[in-house]
C-alpha cells in the first residue's frame, strides 16, 4: 500500500438517451440466452427475484439457466456407494428440485460443481478424513454417469421415486372437483410422452376440439417409460452366456410386465378421466340433443310437407267443389230461367187465349144463333188450343182494334182466323195424307204410278189380297201367283201375281195413310160417327187433329175387339180430363169408357204412344227433305 | 448425446446435415451425394424423389414436380403465377385461391399442393437422415430454414410438412440467419460488431442479404431478391456444349427438347465438376440421332463464358448494400451459399465487389443454411416457437453508440463499448491505459458525442491494473465500475435512462 489511499471519484452528467428495439432473427445462443432471461424476468418479477441480483451474476450465469445447484452435505455423507442403484441421483447432484427439468446443462454444472467441493483429493487437502474404499465421492460419479447417458437417464427417470403413480379414480367426489383433480396428474404424466406438445386437460371452456383432441392423444398415449433400471440382475454378472441369457430373459419379461402396468395405469388414468369429464358430459348431451333436434326438425318438415300436400288437396276439392256448385247453380239458374220462360210463354199464352175467349165473349161469339154459337165456341176453342203464341196475339190485337160496335168487322177477323187455321190443318192433312203420293205423283217412279194409276185397287180387292195373304201363309208354293189367282176368281179382276206382290209389300210397309183402303176406312167411320154423335154438344171431329182417326183402322188386325171410334172418342176426352197427377187416372178412364176395363184402357193408351211417337219419328225422318 | 438435424429445401437442391457432440456435418444420401435434387416424380409403383426422379424428368415430364418451393412461396401474384408455370414441368391450377399440381399418375389427375410435395422431400432427408443415425428411437430434432420473405403461414406449413415427414421441428429460421450461423459469426465472441453480407445463389434465385450482428444477435438490414440463378449458367454451358457437338457432327441438339433436356443435365453436371476441378469431360450417350457427345471442358472456358452475366449477379451486391445505407467498405465478412456460388470465378468476383471483407467459403455453398439450421438445433435443443410467431424478435437496444475516453487528454483515442443498436443486458470490459500521470486513471463515458459520465481512481500505487467494466442491465441503464485490481478500489456510476424503465 502507498502512502496515500487510493481514491475513486465519479459523476454522472446525464443520462443515457433511453432505449430503442431492434428486430433480430430469433436464433444463435445469445439470442436463446437473452430470451430466456427475458421470459425469466417477466415471469418471475412479480415473484420478487431482483433483476438487479441475476443480472450482477456473470454473463456465463446469465445465459444458462439459473437452476439452484444445492449441496446437501449431510445427505452425501449419509451415502453408501454400494446402493449407488437406490440412492436419489438427482439429489446427489443437487437438483433434487428440478429432476427431470434439469438440462443436461445443469447436470453437467452440477456435476463440476460437486466434483470442485467433493472430490477426495480437495478434501484430504481441507485435512478430511477420506476413506478410501467406499468414499461418498463414488455416489457422485454414479449419479452423473447415471444422469449424463440420455438412455441412462430415462431409465432412471422412469421409475423416479418421486413421481406419484396414483390414478384418480372416477368417482363422485372427482368429479365434481375434475380440473383440480385430474389436471395436477395429466400435467405430471405428461413427462412420460414421446412425443412433445402433448394437450393438457384444459378448463372447463375449453373447444371441443381441444377436448377431442386431448382424449385422442391420451388415447393414444405413447410412453417412453421403461423399467430396465429395476432390473434384478446385471446382465454382465452372468458367468456365462447362457447364464447371461437367462437373465436377460428375466429382466425382460419383467420389463414387460411393468410395461403393461404402466400402460393400464395410464389407459385407467384416461378412463377416469373421460368418465369424469364434464365436458365429455356435456357435449355428449349437446350431441344427443343435437340428433334430437335434428330428427325434430326433420319430423317437422315431413309433416309441414304433409300438411303442405294435405292443404292443397283440400285446395284443389274446395276449388272442384266450388266449380261444381258453380255449374249447379249456373245450370239450375238457366233450367229455372228457362222454366220461368217456359212458364212466362204459358202464361202469355194462356193470357191471350184468354183475351181471345174474352173477345170472343165480348162479341157474342161473333153470332147470335144458338147453333152457330157452339160452333163458333168450338172455333174459338181449337183457335185457343193450335194457333201459336204470337198468332194469337196478331189477332187479339186485330180484334182489340175492333170497336165492340163492329161486330161484323170481328167476325170477319175470327172467321179468317178461323179459316186460316182450317186451311193449315187441311193442309197438314194433306200433306200427311198425301205424304206417300206426293212422291208417287211427284217423283219419277213412272212404273209404280202407273201401275198404281190404271190399277186401283178396290177395297174389295184389297180384302181379299189380305185374306189370301192371310190364306197363303209365307213359303206356299208360287205364292203370289196363287194369291193373284184367289183374288181374280172372287172378284174377277185381272190381277197379275207381280202387281199383287207390289200390292201386298205395300200394305205391309206400315204406312196406312198411303192406302185408298185407309181412306175408305176413314170415311167410313167419320160417317159413322157423325150418325152416332149428331147430340154432342162440343165435340167436333175437326178439333182432334186428323193423326188421330188414323189409328182404331191401324189397330183393326192387331185387336181381336178392336177400339171403335166413339170409344177412341170417349179414351181421349177422359185422358184430358184426368190429368196424369190423379192417382186413380185409369180407373176413371176406364168408368169413363163403357166395355172397356182400365188394362184395356192402360194398352190402348200405350199403343197410341208408341204410335204416335213412331209417326212423329217418320215424319221427322221425312221433313228435312220436304222443306 | 442426441443428434440434431439441419434441414434445406431449396428449389433445386436439398441438403440434411448432423450435428453431433458439437461437430456438424452434411449428410450424404444413399446415391453418395450430399445434396438431394428436390424434384418429385409420381408413377404409378412409387414416389420417386432426388436423383432417380430426376433422372426420369426428361421421361416423364408430366408426372413430375419441380421447384415446389417456388409455388410454396406464391403470394397471390396474377404475374409471377404465369412466371410460376412456365418454369414449372407440370400444369399449375388454382384451387380455392390455392395451387395445386396437377400430376398425371396413371392416366389419371392427380393434385398436389406444393405443401404435399414438400412432405415428400422431407421424407427423403428424414430416409437419409434414420440412415445415417442408425438409431430408430432418436427423436430426430431438427430445425428448418425457409427465405426470409416467408410468412407466419408459409413457416408454418413448412413446420407442419417437417412434422409429417417423422420430424421432431425444434424451429423454423430464415436462410440468412442459417448461413452465419453455419460460420457461428458473433457467436464465440459476443462483443463482435459485423456487417455481414449473404451471397446466396441458387439453381433459380438470388438473394443478397445485408446482416448485422451486434451483442451477438443478427438483425437483417437489408435483402434482394432476384429471380436469377444457375440456370443461366447452366444454359450457356449446354449452349456452349450445343455449339461444339454441332461443329464436330453437324447435327444441332437444339432442335430436340429431348436432346436439350440430357444436354441440360450434362451442363449441370459440369458445371459443378469444374467447381471443384480444373477440367470436366462431358459425355452424353446418344445426344442427338444417336450420336454421342464427348467433350472436355475447362475452367477457363466456362469462365470464359460466364464472366458476360456477371454484372447481373454482383450488382444486387451494391443495390442490398445501397438500400441498407451502407459501401462496400462496410462489409467484414461475405457467406457466399447456394450452388451456383460455389463457383469459383463468382466468389471472385464477389470478392472484387467486396475488397475490405473476409470470405467465407470453406464450407461447401450449397451446404451451409443446412449446417447452420443444425447448428441452431443444437443451440435450442427443444422446439421453441411452435406456431412460427417470431419471424423476427423485437429486443430492446441501447439507440445510440456508447464509447470511453481514456486518459485525461482531449487528444486520447475513444473506445467504442457498445455500438447503437447493442441488445440490452451486456457486459464489456476493457483495460484502461493511464494517463500522462502514472497515478491517475481517468475514464470518460459518451454516449454518442455527448459526456455522460466521469470515472476518476486517483492516487493509484504503482505498477496498476485498472480495468473499467460497462455493464448494460436490461433495463437499459448503463452501470460503470472502474477498478484497481491490486488494491480492490472501486469507483462505480450508474446512469439511468431517461425513459423510466
Amino acid at each position: 500500500m502507498g502512502e496515500v489511499q487510493t481514491v475513486g471519484h465519479s459523476e454522472v452528467f446525464h443520462k443515457l438517451s433511453g432505449a430503442c428495439h431492434t428486430d433480430v432473427e430469433p436464433v444463435g445462443r445469445w439470442f436463446r440466452a437473452w430470451w430466456y432471461h427475458h421470459q425469466r424476468n417477466g415471469a418471475l418479477s412479480g415473484e420478487g427475484l431482483s433483476v438487479a441480483e441475476s443480472g450482477s451474476q456473470s454473463d456465463e450465469e446469465v445465459e444458462c439457466s439459473t437452476v439452484e445447484i444445492e449441496d446437501d452435505v449431510e445427505y452425501l455423507r449419509s451415502l453408501d456407494p454400494k446402493e449407488w442403484k437406490d440412492q436419489d441421483h438427482y439429489a446427489v447432484l443437487g437438483l433434487k428440485k428440478v429432476r427431470i427439468i434439469a438440462t443436461e446443462d445443469d447436470i453437467k454444472r452440477a456435476y463440476r460443481q460437486k466434483v470442485l467441493r467433493h472430490h477426495p483429493d480437495k478434501r484430504k487437502a481441507a485435512g478430511e478424513e477420506v476413506r478410501a474404499d467406499d468414499d461418498y465421492f463414488t455416489c457422485i460419479t454414479k449419479a452423473y454417469e447415471t444422469l449424463s447417458v440420455a438412455s441412462k437417464r430415462r431409465a432412471y427417470d422412469s421409475v423416479d421415486s418421486e413421481f406419484d403413480d396414483d390414478v384418480p379414480s372416477s368417482n363422485a367426489a372427482n368429479k365434481s372437483r375434475f380440473f383440480e383433480v385430474f389436471s395436477p396428474v395429466i400435467a405430471a404424466n405428461a413427462r412420460w410422452s414421446v412425443r412433445s406438445n402433448v394437450p393438457l386437460l384444459g378448463d372447463v371452456n375449453s373447444s371441443r376440439d381441444h377436448v377431442e383432441n386431448f382424449y385422442d392423444f391420451w388415447y393414444n398415449f405413447e410412453s417412453w417409460r421403461e423399467f430396465s433400471y429395476l432390473d434384478e440382475e446385471e446382465k454382465d454378472k452372468g458367468q456365462d452366456r447362457e447364464e447371461r441369457r437367462w437373465i436377460e430373459k428375466q429382466n425382460k419379461a419383467e420389463r414387460a410386465r411393468r410395461k403393461k402396468e404402466e400402460m393400464s395405469r395410464l389407459r385407467s388414468l384416461v378412463d377416469a378421466a373421460y368418465a369424469c369429464d364434464p365436458r365429455i358430459l356435456r357435449f355428449k348431451e349437446e350431441d344427443k340433443q343435437k340428433k334430437l333436434d335434428d330428427k325434430k326438425a326433420k319430423q317437422d318438415a315431413v309433416r309441414a310437407r304433409k300438411e303442405e300436400e294435405e292443404r292443397k288437396r283440400r285446395e284443389e276439392e274446395e276449388n272442384k267443389l266450388r266449380i261444381k256448385r258453380q255449374a249447379e247453380e249456373a245450370a239450375r239458374a238457366r233450367q229455372n230461367a228457362a222454366k220461368r220462360e217456359k212458364e212466362n210463354a204459358k202464361r202469355a199464352l194462356k193470357r191471350e187465349r184468354e183475351q181471345l175467349h174474352k173477345y170472343g165473349k165480348q162479341f157474342n161469339y161473333f153470332t147470335g144463333d144458338e147453333a152457330e154459337l157452339v160452333k163458333r165456341m168450338a172455333d174459338l176453342d181449337r183457335l185457343c188450343e193450335l194457333l201459336t203464341i204470337d198468332e194469337l196475339d196478331k189477332l187479339n190485337k186485330k180484334m182489340a182494334v175492333v170497336s165492340l160496335d163492329c161486330v161484323d168487322q170481328g167476325r170477319t177477323l175470327f172467321d179468317e182466323a178461323v179459316d186460316e187455321l182450317n186451311r193449315r190443318i187441311d193442309e197438314e192433312k194433306q200433306q200427311h195424307l198425301g205424304g206417300g203420293l206426293a212422291p208417287g205423283s211427284a217423283a219419277s217412279n213412272g212404273g209404280s204410278k202407273k201401275k198404281g194409276g190404271s190399277n186401283q185397287w178396290s177395297p174389295e180387292e184389297l180384302n181379299l189380297l189380305i185374306k189370301a195373304v192371310n190364306l197363303f201363309p209365307a213359303g206356299t208354293n208360287q205364292r203370289w201367283e196363287v194369291v193373284a189367282n184367289f183374288i181374280n176368281q172372287h172378284h174377277g179382276g185381272n190381277r197379275g201375281s207381280k202387281e199383287v206382290l207390289a200390292q201386298a209389300k205395300e200394305l205391309q210397309s206400315g204406312d196406312f195413310s198411303r192406302s185408298a183402303l185407309k181412306e175408305a176406312a176413314n170415311k167410313a167411320a167419320y160417317n159413322k160417327f157423325e150418325k152416332e154423335s149428331k147430340a154432342g154438344p162440343a165435340a167436333s171431329e175437326e178439333s182432334i187433329p186428323s193423326e188421330r182417326y188414323e189409328t182404331p183402322a191401324e189397330q183393326l188386325g192387331i185387336n181381336l175387339t178392336p177400339w171403335t171410334a166413339d170409344e177412341q172418342r170417349l179414351l181421349e176426352q177422359a185422358l184430358k180430363t184426368y190429368p196424369a197427377s190423379l192417382s186413380d187416372r185409369w180407373e176413371r178412364i176406364a168408368e169413363a169408357i163403357p166395355n172397356r176395363s182400365k188394362k184395356e184402357c192402360m194398352k190402348r193408351y200405350k199403343e197410341l204412344v208408341e204410335l204416335v211417337r213412331a209417326k212423329k219419328s217418320a215424319q221427322a225422318a221425312v221433313a228435312p227433305p220436304k222443306k | 448425446m442426441s443428434a440434431y438435424f439441419g434441414l434445406h429445401v431449396g428449389r433445386t437442391n436439398s441438403c440434411v446435415s448432423v450435428c453431433k457432440d458439437g461437430k456438424s456435418d452434411v449428410v450424404a444420401n444413399d446415391a453418395g451425394d450430399r445434396v438431394t435434387p428436390s424434384i418429385v416424380s409420381f408413377s404409378s409403383e412409387e414416389i420417386a424423389v432426388g436423383l432417380p426422379a430426376k433422372q426420369g424428368l426428361f421421361r416423364n415430364m408430366s408426372s413430375s414436380v419441380v421447384k415446389c418451393k417456388e409455388l410454396l412461396s406464391w403470394n397471390g401474384d396474377e404475374e409471377e403465377l404465369a412466371k410460376l408455370r412456365s418454369t414449372s414441368v407440370c400444369p399449375v391450377i388454382i384451387k380455392n385461391k390455392k395451387l395445386f399440381y396437377e400430376v398425371e399418375v396413371d392416366e389419371k389427375k392427380k393434385q398436389f399442393s406444393p405443401e404435399d410435395i414438400l412432405v415428400h422431400i422431407y421424407r427423403k432427408l428424414y430416409d437419409i437422415a434414420i440412415h445415417h443415425s442408425n438409431a430408430v428411437d432418436e427423436s430426430m430434432k431438427a430445425v428448418v430454414s425457409v427465405p426470409l420473405s416467408f410468412t407466419s403461414e408459409q413457416r408454418q406449413a413448412v413446420w407442419k410438412a417437417a412434422e409429417k415427414a417423422r420430424f421432431n421441428v425444434l424451429q423454423v429460421i430464415s436462410e440468412p440467419a442459417a448461413s452465419l450461423l453455419a460460420y457461428g459469426v458473433g457467436q464465440s465472441n459476443k462483443h463482435e460488431t459485423l456487417c455481414c453480407l449473404v451471397y446466396r445463389c441458387g439453381g433459380a434465385t438470388l438473394d443478397v442479404s445485408v446482416v448485422s450482428v451486434r451483442g451477438g444477435m443478427y438483425s437483417v438490414v437489408s435483402s434482394l431478391h432476384r429471380k436469377q440463378g444457375g440456370d443461366k449458367f447452366t444454359a450457356l454451358v449446354a449452349n456452349y456444349l450445343a455449339d461444339e457437338f454441332q461443329n464436330k457432327w453437324k447435327l444441332d441438339p437444339r432442335e430436340s427438347k429431348r436432346s436439350m433436356f440430357k444436354l441440360m443435365g450434362a451442363a449441370e453436371e459440369c458445371k459443378h465438376v469444374l467447381s471443384t476441378l480444373n477440367t470436366a469431360h462431358c459425355f452424353v450417350e446418344s445426344l442427338h440421332e444417336g450420336v454421342d457427345l464427348s467433350a472436355n471442358v475447362s475452367r477457363a472456358r466456362i469462365d470464359m463464358l460466364i464472366t458476360q452475366l456477371f454484372p447481373e449477379y454482383i450488382g444486387p451486391i451494391s443495390e442490398a448494400l445501397t438500400q441498407a445505407g451502407l459501401t462496400a467498405a462496410d462489409v467484414h465478412k461475405v457467406i457466399v451459399c447456394g450452388g451456383t456460388a460455389k463457383m469459383p470465378r463468382l466468389q471472385q468476383a464477389i470478392q472484387e465487389a467486396l475488397p475490405n471483407s473476409e470470405l467465407l467459403s470453406n464450407l461447401t455453398a450449397d451446404e451451409v443454411f443446412a449446417v447452420g439450421c443444425c447448428n441452431q438445433a443444437a443451440v435450442i435443443g427443444e422446439p421453441w416457437d411452435t406456431v412460427c410467431q417470431y419471424k423476427q424478435v423485437s429486443v430492446p437496444a441501447i439507440s445510440k453508440a456508447i464509447s470511453v475516453r481514456c486518459g485525461d487528454e482531449e487528444e486520447s483515442q475513444t473506445t467504442t463499448v457498445f455500438c447503437a443498436q447493442t441488445p440490452l443486458s451486456s457486459r464489456f470490459s476493457l483495460p484502461v491505459p493511464l494517463g500522462k500521470k502514472h497515478n491517475v486513471a481517468i475514464v470518460d463515458v459518451f454516449e454518442a458525442t455527448e459526456l455522460v459520465a466521469k470515472l476518476t481512481l486517483k492516487n493509484l500505487p504503482e505498477a496498476p491494473s485498472v480495468a473499467a467494466n460497462f455493464h448494460l442491465s436490461s433495463d437499459g441503464s448503463l452501470h460503470v465500475t472502474l477498478t484497481e485490481k491490486i488494491t480492490g478500489v472501486t469507483t462505480a456510476a450508474t446512469i439511468g435512462t431517461s425513459v423510466a424503465a
